[in-house]
């Protein structure tokens, strides 16, 4: 094995450990807990849905605590200005008697962002953050100070008031790399819960992983290998959620009004080559892709009315295109697949 | 880089199987295929006539049909990439065979490239054995065994024969002299119909060839022989008279060809009762000085002699009270100018021959005037007589006949005639459009 599996191999056992950690704190929620790593490794961002108590706060500051990265929660309020979540100049007095404006770096500056209820803030508010993570960067007054690395937003939105809420458009739901459900705990987790936070003390996680290792493992994951096969089906994937495409399911035709776009073919080659690295494979096969299909889909397909009206689920329409779009034209008939 | 040896021996191991079970499915595709179309190919075959041995013919083209799939099977055999994609599903390799591969095909510059060949290295070390997919090809031969089966079978179902037991189809090859096998005898004269007979006998003539055809199916020669015999002369004489080479060419055909359709009547009749065609020499002849009531009688008496139980079709009125047909006496009544020296030359002088003898015996001359109309109706009764008029005016029949004919043929078309009158009138203008046609003067 050469050197450089090596010293990314060593880095990856411990991320095992980062998951036991994060499940001292976080009871159940796996699959929340995998994705979020995942889109820290694929320096990506995830929009959280879930109703609230579901531990989506708790989440992202253990994740913080176990990385020792700075964390923040930004509570998005319609009054919230775009300022109080970037920064704003503060004019004080420097040595001299004059006055100087001092930046102060709003809670953006944080190396995992947590903003909740980002659907309550006014799009301009909802723009600015956006393009910060998007640019990784934020520029005030024309002076650009860079975020710190790793850096992740992890936005919220509350499904249940939609009053007086302003929610993303898709274009800019797009820019998040998963979608991640936050589902109610089970009678047993719930059972666990109480036990763990009623009790003397309340868990917290311990260290286990630096940024600085975050980082070269978010660099090994752009590394992994894809092999053509692979991105093709990803490409095929994508394809097939667009409704006016030929592949496209039954399903797809009828109830999406449009479907996923490059970012989302982005999103799945890259969470994907997370998720073999997470795995201990250095190239990147086709399951990946098919388990991180509805994640890093199911926000970027929109449902016309009649899905809308009829209820239908974007997870079920992915599923869908999963199993019926093939890896590959081959001979089954004769090689018995 | 490390070694990857073992990857490589399970790479080529399972393309080299890979290829022999596509080669294998392409031949049975083809196999079956070419089995199936075989067989009806081959019953077609056998129905048209051809000389085939069925099972002989189906087994050939089968086993064309599997070489060629054979050869072309080869298209289609799997690359290293493939046999990869192949290997990975098959053996849940989770696509490690497939990335060293490509890791080794872009030479390994890749940080990771060591390892997911070492990892490849590593999984093919452990998989002695790759379970081949028999099934689908075993059952697809076993779909091919039972098309092949079928075909086969439907290539050595006996031609059912026909009732007549033994007669051979019309196509079969028939046997010739000496055992040698000769195609189907061409059809003569003799093997067509009495219309396609009379046709070729007399191809410009449709009154002459509507004659011949009834006394073909009625069998009487004798009518026949005197159809020929004015042919015969007719066709000298505008051989004689032909404006070009072209058209003597032209004559010198058709009368080759009813040369060779007589020669064919008679083979098949064995001689028969025919004279010689166009020898026109029989006692019918015209012109000839003989007398022509002798001539006439005697063609009346020639015209008794006829096939026994030979078919006269319908009924045909104006019988004399000898007995006689009447188209005979009919006939042989108004073939006119016979006796004297110019005259006598039939119907193309009009008027100018003598001679002609009713059925009362009376003599028919047209020089004394028209004569009165007699409509013919049956045995008993008077026939349609028309006499031609002139004293001393002399009308080619030629020139009048045909034009009359031709409204006699209309009138006949459109049915004006009353349908017992049918024959009468076109026995009348038969009769003189062979008059019309005799050689004028000597």
């Amino acid at each position: 094995m050469s050197e450089r599996a090596e010293a990314v191999q060593g880095t990856i056992e411990r991320l095992t450990s980062l998951r036991a950690q994060i499940g001292r704190v976080i009871v159940g929620q796996e699959e929340a807990v995998d994705l979020v790593l995942l889109a820290l490794l694929c320096e990506g961002h995830v929009l959280l849905e879930g109703v609230p108590g579901l531990g989506k706060t708790m989440l992202v500051r253990t994740l913080g605590d176990c990385l020792a990265l700075s964390f923040a929660r930004i509570q998005f309020t319609p009054d919230l200005m775009p300022a109080d979540i970037l920064g704003t100049g503060i004019v004080e007095q420097n040595e001299r008697g004059g006055f100087d404006l001092r930046f102060e770096p709003g809670p953006i500056f944080a190396h995992l962002v947590l903003a909740d209820e980002i659907n309550r803030a006014s799009p301009k508010t909802q723009a600015a953050l956006l393009e910060a993570m998007q640019e990784q960067a934020v520029t005030v007054r024309g002076v650009r100070h860079a975020l710190p690395r790793p850096f992740q937003v992890l936005a919220t939105q509350n499904p249940l008031e939609m009053e007086g809420t302003y929610p993303l458009p898709e274009a800019q739901i797009d820019r998040f790399l998963f979608k991640v459900l936050i589902s109610h705990p089970s009678e047993e987790e719930l059972m666990t819960i109480l036990d763990r936070t009623l009790g003397p003390s309340i868990p917290r996680g311990e260290r286990v992983m630096t940024g600085q290792e975050i980082c070269a493992l978010q660099q090994a994951v752009r590394e992994v290998v894809v092999p053509p096969h692979v991105a093709s089906f990803a490409v095929h994937l994508i394809y097939a959620t667009q409704p006016d495409h030929p592949s496209a399911p039954e399903g797809i035709r009828r109830f999406v009004r449009y479907g996923s776009g490059p970012r989302g073919a982005q999103a799945l080659i890259l969470a994907g080559k997370a998720r073999a690295l997470t795995c201990g494979r250095y190239h990147l096969s086709l399951d990946d892709v098919r388990q991180l299909a509805a994640p890093a889909l199911r926000h970027r397909v929109a449902l016309n009315f009649d899905g809308l009206s009829e209820g239908v689920r974007v997870d079920d329409l992915l599923r869908e295109v999963v199993e019926k779009v093939p890896a590959e034209k081959e001979r089954a008939a004769v090689l018995g697949g | 880089m490390t070694s990857a040896r073992q990857f490589y021996t399970l790479l080529a191991r399972g393309q080299r199987g890979l290829n022999r079970l596509l080669r294998a499915a392409g031949t049975l595709r083809a196999l079956r295929w070419s089995g199936a179309a075989a067989g009806p190919f081959v019953l077609v075959l056998r129905w048209s006539g051809r000389p085939v041995s069925g099972p002989l013919c189906w087994i050939a083209l089968t086993i064309a049909g599997g070489a060629t799939g054979l050869a072309l099977s080869g298209r289609h055999c799997m690359n290293q990439a493939a046999a990869a994609r192949w290997l990975d599903r098959r053996l849940g390799a989770d696509e490690v065979l497939s990335a060293a591969l490509f890791c080794l095909e872009r030479g390994g510059c890749g940080p990771f490239d060591g390892a997911i060949v070492a990892q490849a290295e590593e999984f093919a070390g452990s998989k002695a054995v790759i379970r081949w997919p028999w099934r689908p090809l075993l059952r697809q031969a076993g779909v091919t065994i039972l098309v092949l089966l079928l075909g086969l079978l439907a290539a050595l179902l006996p031609w059912p024969r026909a009732a007549g037991g033994g007669r051979r189809p019309a196509l079969a090859v028939r046997t010739g002299e000496r055992g040698q096998p000769r195609a189907a005898r061409p059809k003569t004269a003799a093997d067509l119909p009495p219309s396609s007979i009379a046709r070729r006998l007399f191809p410009r003539d449709s009154a002459n060839a509507l004659l011949a055809e009834e006394a073909l199916r009625s069998g009487n020669v004798e009518l026949l022989n005197r159809l020929l015999a004015q042919a015969q002369r007719s066709l000298e004489r505008q051989i004689a008279q032909a404006a070009n080479p072209a058209q003597r060419e032209q004559f010198l055909q058709e009368q080759e060809g009813r040369m060779q359709a007589i020669q064919s009547l008679e083979n098949r009749d064995g001689g028969g009762e025919r004279s010689g065609a166009g020898a026109g020499q029989g006692e019918e002849e015209e012109g000839q000085g003989h007398g022509r009531e002798g001539s006439a009688q005697d063609g009346g008496d020639a015209a008794n002699r006829r096939k026994p139980g030979a078919d006269r079709g319908a009924p045909r009125p104006g019988v004399s009270g000898q007995g006689e047909p009447w188209e005979e006496e009919y006939y042989t009544r108004y073939r006119l100018g016979q006796g004297e020296a110019g005259a006598g030359r039939g119907g193309s002088r009009a008027g100018t021959g003598r001679g002609g003898v009713r059925r009362d015996g009376s003599a028919l001359d047209p020089l004394a005037g028209p004569d009165r109309l007699v409509i013919h109706q049956s045995p008993d009764e008077e026939m349609l007589e028309l006499v031609l008029p002139g004293r001393e005016a002399r009308v080619p029949l030629a020139d009048v006949v045909p034009a009359s004919r031709r409204a006699a043929e209309e009138a006949l078309w459109r049915e004006y005639v009353p349908l017992e009158y049918l024959d009468s009138v076109r026995w009348y203008f038969l009769a003189l459009a062979g008059e019309t046609a005799e050689p004028q003067g000597e």
